[in-house]
């Protein structure tokens, strides 16, 4: 009797095992597809009976760089991403760490009606103002709309954070005679360092992934990754074996970084699926 | 009794909120007051760089623009359906995994985070060239069982392919925020519900889900009023077409702005728009507050 429900027991663990990599198998196959297909000759990519078997090459990675100047859109997304994530917490964490102290409830409104307004409602506008400030295809310009994404996002976590973080800690603080400085810099923002993680970590994904602003607001001089390779696409013909090169090597930032610290992402993306 | 702000700490909660205001007056409020007022002119770079007062009249044109409402149309069938089946997956994937604790569930988590975080106009190319009629794996398997499916490349199918490529992307998310959710539930209701000689169904249904309600909710706000603004992976593969046949309203709006260039009339409906997604955003809020369980 025992041994029967051992033996159940282990073949219901391996229907789980195969179902849950089945369906794995449905989430990331588009990915493995990407990859291959970054790693064909054009005569193999357009032959879906080669899907597993071909001859790699590296010649389509060669002419990203050589041909479509890859390297300078590859710069100019990590300076407007790393930029963006900076003056997001910049901006947002003193606010987030005051609308929770005083409780500005307008304040805090305010941000997160941003997070709902499309972004086409801020292009139309922003480039119209850009234009008239000459800020149309400065880095500047593209930073600022990407803190529109980034800074309610920075308010949307870090307010409830600070909220839960005992009040007696920076009152007795207060009281000892430490600054408001002393007590946002020394003792708040140190034990925010996990949310800030977060924070940072979804700021830069979102800002990397932008499309509509770059597209808009970016010139030759300052096109960001995700336009440089859809204009790929605009080319006579389509060379699909350098659209899955351009694709990996895009998409192959994030998903280190999804890896490498997948608490933070999951933490930031499920941010607000349980109040308080 | 709270203790009265010395003057030093008001300085302080000034200056802590300083940048925050001066980002808001210059990206948010000075914009939004500029799009409400181009609302109301003739303002079309195609045709001059003068802006002409029109009153009402662009607002007036959109209430009998039918492409916009077509647009509109298009944008909730693709939103009702994308998000419906997701929250519907999402959900049974997230209770399939639960709180297990088993060999290679971060791998496994990984695996499923990778669609919604890798940059949408990648994965657009990928499906692209996934759905290619002649190149393609999918239709190359569906051509050995004799059958295909044209996706992209026609009026019929186009929206169904956007709405397939939205459920592989998102489906990820909503059992994310279920998961995240499930880990809060309360242990005791789980033990009182087995005394109770509660069969697993029974628990599921009497349990689980009503206390999952408040997660939900919010990821069906969250889910929804994403979905209205899809953009990046129709944009990328189609532009909206073939025609005008997966042209949800913010391609819509983004060619009346930047193809048509008339500024004008895009504000308008762009208002239009944003007050809709307003009321969607309210309207979840209200039901919410309805739905808000205590334990």
């Amino acid at each position: 009797m025992k041994a029967r429900s051992t033996m159940e027991s282990i073949f219901r663990g391996a229907v789980y095992r195969i179902v849950l990599l089945a369906v794995l198998f449905i989430f990331i196959f588009p990915f493995i597809y990407m990859v291959l297909g970054a790693f064909k000759n054009t005569v193999d990519i357009v032959n879906p009976e080669k899907l597993f078997s071909f001859k790699p090459t590296m010649r389509n990675f060669i002419s990203l760089f050589e041909r479509y100047r890859f390297a300078g859109p590859l710069k100019n997304s990590l300076i407007i991403s790393g930029s963006a994530t900076l003056l997001s917490l910049i901006v947002g964490l003193p606010a987030s760490y005051s609308i929770a102290c005083y409780r500005i409830r307008s304040l805090q409104s305010i941000s997160l009606l941003v997070r709902v307004i499309p972004t086409i409602a801020f292009l139309v506008p922003v480039y119209l103002m850009f234009s008239k400030l000459g800020m149309v295809g400065t880095y500047r310009g593209i930073i600022l709309t990407h803190m529109l994404i980034g800074v309610p996002f920075t308010v949307w976590v870090m307010i409830p954070y600070f909220q839960n973080i005992p009040k007696e800690l920076r009152e007795s603080a207060l009281i000892d005679g430490a600054s408001q400085y002393k007590v946002f810099g020394e003792i708040m923002i140190p034990l925010s360092v996990p949310a800030i993680m977060t924070v940072s970590v979804l700021t830069f994904i979102n800002s990397w992934n932008n499309f509509m602003f770059g597209m808009i607001l970016g010139n030759a001089r300052t096109r960001v990754l995700p336009t440089l390779i859809f204009n790929f696409l605009s080319h006579a013909e389509i060379n699909y074996a350098g659209l899955m090169a351009g694709a990996s090597l895009v998409t192959l930032p994030v998903i280190i970084i999804s890896i490498c610290l997948q608490k933070y992402v999951v933490q930031g993306l499920t941010a607000g699926a349980v109040k308080g | 009794m709270k203790k009265p702000l010395s003057s030093s700490d008001r300085i302080a909660q000034y200056l802590f909120i300083a940048p925050m205001v001066a980002f808001l007056l210059f990206m948010v409020a000075y914009p939004i007051f500029y799009i409400l007022r181009i609302g109301f002119y003739e303002y079309s770079l195609s045709i001059s760089r003068d802006m002409d007062w029109v009153g009402l009249e662009n607002y007036s044109y959109a209430l009998t623009d039918k492409s916009f409402w077509m647009a509109g149309w298009r944008t909730l069938v693709f939103a009702f359906w994308a998000v419906l089946i997701e929250t519907f997956l999402g959900v049974a994937l997230a209770l399939f995994i639960g709180n297990r604790d088993f060999l290679g569930r971060n791998v496994v988590k990984t695996g499923f985070l990778m669609p919604l975080v890798a940059t949408p106009v990648a994965v657009a190319l990928t499906w692209k060239l996934l759905y290619d009629n002649n190149f393609g794996i999918i239709n190359h398997l569906l051509r050995k069982i004799g059958l295909s499916y044209p996706a992209v490349s026609s009026v019929d199918t186009v929206l169904s392919a956007y709405i397939i490529i939205d459920i592989w992307q998102w489906t990820p998310f909503v059992m994310l925020m279920v998961i995240a959710g499930l880990s809060t539930l309360p242990a005791e209701c789980y033990e009182a519900a087995m005394i109770d000689g509660a069969s697993r169904f029974q628990i599921l249904r009497r349990v689980t889900l009503p206390l999952l309600s408040p997660t939900i909710m919010m990821t069906l706000a969250l889910r929804i009023v994403d979905a209205l603004k899809v953009f990046d992976v129709i944009y990328a593969i189609t532009g909206g077409g073939p025609g005008t046949s997966a042209e949800t309203i913010n391609i819509f709006l983004y060619k009346e702005a930047f193809t048509n260039f008339r500024f004008g009339r895009a504000s308008a409906y762009i208002i239009i728009f944003c007050l809709l997604i307003m009321v969607v955003v309210f309207g979840f809020s209200w039901l919410q507050k309805r739905v808000e369980v205590d334990y």
